[in-house]
């Protein structure tokens, strides 16, 4: 989980000692872990609910449950699972409460004109943004079984038991969430895909 | 073919999730070696997939939320600790009040039983009635209170039925209180042998025999 960050910033303790600490009310161990993860998490709720200020909300909200959960939890599976069910739960409710709005969560491209030398830059925040598009449009089961395998790295196993589904249900779920992308992706969307299959 | 690359879409997406044996990943290579639609189908599955990680369009995590230190395990403890001490000294101060009551009954002046009938007042010299009245004041003056309340609730429009229940209640239990207090000093009095008229009268009244009364 510390891929894209230094082990002085996330700690090099496992997640599970982490958590063994912060049921003892260790604040510092919640936060290297709110660290290590908080990004991830991040990325999972933000493009979950397309939208910056509830997915910020929700990320506040499950890193609490962890804190509350902690002095019960049981490192009888990956803490990536742990904390993803507590994500999956969170995102859930919030879904139950409004239907996601389009995209809001680039950082301000919009506002923001591109000078036409930076054409290159500009076609990948096209592509982004068509990308984020359609991952909204996605239907809810899709886009939560694909966020969660490649955004939060659960196997299809975690993932089948998070959802009540079988790990062939998952696979085909993430691979037709693959599919709608790629669609989006390719640089005559939907009619391309045609010329494809005609 | 095109059943077979439409298998190959969900190996593809397998494989790049990590979700494949050996096998599979033979077939899908021997498969991708000769078809341009699948490599086209992998670039794009393994493009999206690396948006959707990279997460360098997405806003930073809000801050850490601020967590009190110190919970649960650290704090329940001491909880618990303090939680059995609170229920010690509850028990040492309930049992105390119980064992001080206990004493106040026995050594409860007998006056008392002897003003809660006319005839045992009658009996009663002046100044054993006026302790006896002293003594037995506070329970007296709590039924008459709370009679006098039950009387001023049963003439208002809409009577609070449910205070008034609970007033008849509580009369009851105190006038049951009196009884017992009595009856109890009757008892001690005729066990210390000091069987005087009012300890005969109560015997009388509440059913006591000779043998020393029946509780």
């Amino acid at each position: 989980m510390t891929e894209d960050m230094h082990p002085s910033w996330t700690g090099t303790e496992s997640d599970d000692n982490l958590m063994a600490r912060i049921g003892g009310g260790d604040r510092e161990a919640f936060e290297t872990l709110y660290r290590r993860w908080s990004r991830r998490v991040m990325a999972y709720a933000c493009r979950s609910l397309s939208d910056r200020g509830e997915a910020e909300d929700v990320v506040q909200e499950i890193f609490f449950s962890v804190f509350r959960s902690a002095g019960r939890y049981l490192p009888r599976e990956r803490f990536g699972a742990f904390l993803f069910r507590i994500a999956g739960n969170a995102v859930r409710s919030r879904w139950r409460r409004k239907i996601p709005l389009p995209v809001d969560c680039p950082d301000g491209e919009e506002e923001e004109p591109f000078p036409p030398a930076l054409e290159a830059e500009w076609s990948i925040l096209e592509e982004r943004s068509r990308l984020e598009t359609a991952l909204a449009a996605l239907p809810q089961p899709q886009r939560n079984a694909l966020l969660l395998a490649v955004v939060a790295g659960l196997s299809y196993r975690e993932i089948a038991l998070q959802e009540g589904i079988s790990e062939d249900a998952v696979a085909a779920r993430v691979c037709r969430a693959r599919k709608a992308l790629k669609k989006a992706l390719s640089a005559g969307g939907c009619e391309e895909e045609e010329k494809i299959d005609a | 073919m095109r059943e077979s690359c439409e298998e190959m879409e969900l190996l593809i997406s397998r494989v790049l999730d990590g979700e494949c044996g050996p096998k599979d990943r033979n077939r899908l290579k021997v498969h991708l070696a000769e078809c341009p639609r699948c490599r086209e189908t992998a670039r794009a599955f393994r493009r999206g997939d690396s948006i959707l990680k990279s997460a360098t369009d997405l806003p930073v995590p809000p801050p850490c939320p601020k967590v009190p230190a110190g919970r649960f395990q650290k704090k329940f403890p001491s909880l618990a600790r303090f939680a059995a001490a609170a229920a010690v000294a509850a028990i040492a101060f309930l049992g105390g009040a119980w064992w001080a009551q206990q004493e106040a009954s026995r050594n409860l002046p007998p006056p008392y039983s002897r003003v809660a009938s006319p005839v045992l007042w009658e009996k009663a010299s002046d100044p054993l009635r006026h302790e006896a009245a002293l003594a037995a004041l506070p329970l007296s003056e709590a039924v008459t209170g709370y009679q006098r309340e039950v009387a001023r609730l049963l003439q208002q429009k809409d009577v609070d039925w449910e205070r008034v229940r609970r007033l008849v209640e509580a009369i009851g239990a105190l006038r049951t209180d009196m009884e017992l207090l009595t009856l109890h000093v009757a008892y001690l009095e005729k066990e210390r042998g000091k069987f005087g008229p009012a300890g005969a009268a109560w015997s009388g009244l509440l059913g006591l025999d000779d043998r020393g009364g029946s509780f």
